[in-house]
């Protein structure tokens, strides 16, 4: 990405090849359900039973629906970023799965249930060591 | 199986005691239950603490302050669902004929502002928190916002809710809140998950609530006014996820009916043989004015979509067809956590026995409580005249 070492949030949530963001879920091969963040192992009681692996959702979903933080955020993530206000979505992926992600914008005109929305990297902050911290975060496109 | 009565209810005033702990909260509202069911400590076969703050064994604690009797006691932790998850162990207990006279007792000492992740654990109720900041408010607003998509929900509706549940308030004297006010000011109130305001939206707080419990006979020579308890049910998690469409393409499942609240609602509908047109009365997870909306729709009380409906038609009023939160609800009594629910049935109770005073909803015979939790607790209790 940058000069720096980039770092992310969490583990195993998403892949970053290129400066783009990719996220991992997991998918049962028996019943075809998907957890993000990736489970070990499928929940569905009603499955078939089958192994759990990981795949990688596309780069576009629906926004289904986001809310605006006006109040600092409980701790650690007080920490970590952000500047109030800020946007949180839930997107809605044609693989069936929805995933919560902060939103590039917080702006009430950019944003509309509906709406494309695709999944980018972007940097959170620089943490102790000097290293950018970086998640996924969607952004209408 | 027994039917099981309430035939003594007890509570400490919710609000904020400094200096005065949890345990000793509950201790007040078991002794007010207790002289309420015409019982001593000492009868009590078993009792079912509902905490989540207080530390290890809260029960024992709280137990110790009335008097080391040797009772089995358990301390239960559901989240939100704590109290009726108390309620429901003390009601299965004496139902199944295990044991004949039972308290269930919630006490708690919330922490202002957005709960926070526990500190020190690493749950997975963690990573929301890092990945994030979404407190349980943004939870509830993603969910306002859709709905208001989805079935033109306003925020005037929003805000006409927290003025009913205020202005209830205002009759209760347990209510942490007894205050009116203006649907202007609600409107005007800052926003903290938007489409959430600060004045549509319950604090957590600190107080206790109790019930004793006990077979109909035991309960009959007790009290004039025993209260039949015709469901208590709880339900954890049900799946969702995701189904597949004919062509083999998988779609999310819908947001709503909120699939807990609806599943656990059947549950109590089913083992009381009653439905919603039988209740009189209603108390719920109104944690935010959505959350009375979303869940009177989950509980069935009307139409998926027409949540709003019921405060625009005056239905939800005191005086309506279907009075909501007449104690004030969590909006005018605040949230400690490990209590709310018993503090419902309290009212519950208290409204069938026909002693809420200013509060009282005519000829009330059936009332329901319901109570949402964190990590997917969800109960219903519906209690009978």
């Amino acid at each position: 990405m940058a000069e720096k070492e980039a770092v992310p949030i969490h583990d195993g949530l998403f892949k970053w090849p290129a400066g783009e963001a990719q996220l991992i879920c997991s998918k049962c091969t028996g019943c075809g359900e998907l957890s993000f963040p990736k489970k070990a192992y499928c929940t569905n009681p009603g499955c078939p039973k089958g192994d759990v692996q990981d795949t990688v959702l596309g780069k576009r979903g629906k926004l289904y629906s986001y809310m605006i933080m006006h109040y600092a955020p409980p701790p650690p993530f007080d920490k970590i970023h952000v500047n109030v206000p800020y946007g949180l979505g839930l997107v809605d992926f044609p693989e069936g799965i929805m995933v919560l992600g902060i939103l590039t914008t917080a702006q009430e005109a950019d944003l509309r249930i509906g709406r494309e929305m695709e999944v980018i990297l972007d940097k959170l902050c620089t943490n102790e060591e000097g290293k950018e911290v970086i998640t996924y975060k969607f952004k209408p496109v | 199986m027994r039917q099981v009565m309430v035939v003594g209810v007890g509570i400490h005033k919710f609000g904020r005691f400094p200096g005065k702990s949890a345990k000793e909260m509950g201790r007040d509202a078991a002794i007010m239950a207790l002289k309420d069911a015409g019982m001593e400590w000492k009868e009590m076969q078993a009792v079912f603490c509902g905490n989540t703050r207080a530390g290890v064994a809260a029960g024992n604690m709280m137990g110790a302050l009335l008097g080391d009797t040797g009772v089995p006691i358990v301390t239960v932790d559901n989240a939100c669902a704590t109290a009726g998850s108390a309620f429901r162990l003390a009601y299965q207990s004496v139902a199944y004929g295990i044991y004949d006279k039972c308290l269930a007792v919630g006490f708690e000492k919330m922490p202002r502002g957005f709960i926070a992740p526990t500190p020190g654990v690493e749950d997975d109720d963690l990573l929301r928190f890092k990945l994030w900041g979404i407190p349980n408010p943004g939870y509830w607003a993603i969910r306002c916002r859709r709905h208001m998509t989805d079935y033109g929900t306003t925020a005037e509706q929003l805000g006409k809710i927290s003025v009913k549940n205020h202005k209830n308030g205002v009759d209760n004297p347990y209510a942490m809140y007894q205050k009116e006010i203006s649907l202007e000011e609600i409107m005007n109130s800052r926003l903290v998950c938007d489409p959430l305001r600060l004045l549509m939206m319950c604090a957590p707080d600190e107080g206790a609530a109790a019930a004793v419990l006990s077979t109909t006979k035991i309960a009959r020579s007790h009290t004039t006014k025993p209260v039949t308890v015709v469901a208590s049910e709880i339900t954890s998690h049900v799946h969702a996820g995701s189904f597949e469409l004919p062509d083999g393409s998988r779609r999310s499942v819908p947001m709503f009916p909120h699939p807990l609240t609806a599943a656990v609602a059947k549950k109590a509908y089913e083992a009381s043989g009653l439905g919603p047109k039988d209740l009189n009365l209603v108390e719920l997870q109104d944690t935010s004015s959505f959350g009375e909306i979303e869940y009177a729709e989950a509980l069935g009380l009307c139409k998926l979509g027409e949540g709003g409906r019921l405060i625009d038609e005056g239905i939800s009023e005191r005086k309506g067809k279907l009075p909501i939160s007449v104690s004030g609800g969590l909006l005018s009594k605040g949230e400690p956590i490990g209590a709310s629910g018993l503090g419902q049935i309290f009212e519950v109770v208290t409204q069938l026995r026909g002693d809420a005073g200013p509060r009282q909803v005519a000829n009330a015979k059936v009332g329901l409580a319901h109570t949402m939790g964190g990590a997917g607790n969800c109960s219903v209790v519906i209690l009978k005249k």
